[in-house]
């Protein structure tokens, strides 16, 4: 099974999907975490933890059959 | 009965409903969580998925891709057509990619240009070099109750918190302040202050931190603030009026019934 990055929040059902990219990119860029999720509109600790912590293998398991 | 609208932005809401019950605002919210019908796609048909995704995995991906909801679709029941799915029950997105791509919510075409993915950009399925995917998927209108991908947003209420201070108790030692979480607690001119009581979450924090009990935290009884964030599939204040129509609907069905006796 390909482990592509949830589209909604686990807990609360809120949209994420569309999220990921901006924060992944500013994040790296060296802003705060804390800062890009407050633009992002993120609220919950749910939907925050789901942006700190999910990790996207997609890229790794691509290339493998199903 | 009043209705204050403190906020109305996109697609969030924010009103105080007050001169009701808990009954009341617990039997509206779970009537905007779950009476109130809106777009998801339901059926999805594979011709080509060479991605590393399992077909049923990519169909529940889909299904949790919110979609924007005109008025005028009529819920599967009440069309009745034959086929199970008609224009005026249903909308068909079709989608057909080859890798090297990462297919996105965008891509999907829709038969009905209002029935849209409500963000564009919403990653679905990594496809590599020579991948390719073809489906087509059938969208309708259902309901909260049946499966969250149908919940138009989410719908929260909580109490409004009072906070009661006995003045000649209270000898502003600023334990309280300390410990608030919230921070809505302050000290000025020797005398406590409630910044914004509404921020409070009712931790009573404060209240085991006072050493003289000179504080109380409870709530009003008829009044609570509303909170509705909606997945964009609806305007928010569509949420609660359909949800207010459907709590109408099951009434007059009740009257009819007991009107029977």
């Amino acid at each position: 099974m390909s482990h592509l990055r949830a589209i909604r929040c686990f807990t609360c059902g809120k949209l994420l999907g569309d999220k990921y990219e901006e924060f992944g990119r500013r994040v790296a860029k060296g802003e705060s975490p804390e800062r890009v999720l407050n633009d992002l509109g993120l609220k919950r600790y749910c939907c925050r933890s789901m942006l700190l912590t999910s990790v996207d293998f997609t890229g790794e398991i691509a290339k493998f059959k199903r | 009965m009043e209705l204050e609208i403190r906020k109305l932005v996109g697609d969030e809401m924010e009103f105080v409903l007050s001169g009701a019950n808990p009954a009341f605002a617990n039997a509206l919210r779970r009537a905007m969580l779950r009476e109130v019908p809106i777009m998801a796609i339901d059926e999805v048909e594979f011709l080509v998925n060479d991605s590393a995704m399992y077909d049923e995995i990519l169909a529940h991906q889909l299904a949790l891709v919110p979609l924007r909801t005109p008025d005028g679709y009529l819920l599967r029941d009440e069309c009745g057509c034959k086929e199970g799915s008609c224009p005026r029950c249903s909308v068909s997105l079709t989608l057909k990619r080859e890798g090297p791509a990462t297919v996105l919510s965008g891509d999907l075409k829709s038969s009905d240009n209002e029935v849209v993915p409500v963000s564009g950009s919403i990653p679905l399925v990594r496809l590599d070099e020579g991948q390719r995917l073809e489906f087509t998927a059938i969208a309708r209108l259902g309901f909260g109750r049946e499966h969250a991908k149908w919940q138009p947003g989410i719908v929260a209420y909580k109490y409004v918190p009072t906070f009661e201070l006995d003045e000649r108790a209270c000898d502003a030692c600023g334990a309280c302040v300390k410990r608030c979480p919230r921070n809505i607690l302050e000290l000025s001119d020797g005398k406590l202050k409630v910044v914004d009581v509404e921020k409070c979450i009712m931790c009573n924090a404060c209240v085991e931190a006072c050493p003289r009990e000179a504080i109380r935290i409870g709530h009003h009884e008829d009044k609570f603030i509303f909170r509705i964030e909606s997945t964009g599939a609806l305007p928010s204040e569509q949420i609660l009026l359909k949800a207010l129509d459907a709590l109408e609907g099951k009434c007059k069905e009740f009257i009819k019934q007991v009107k029977k006796l």
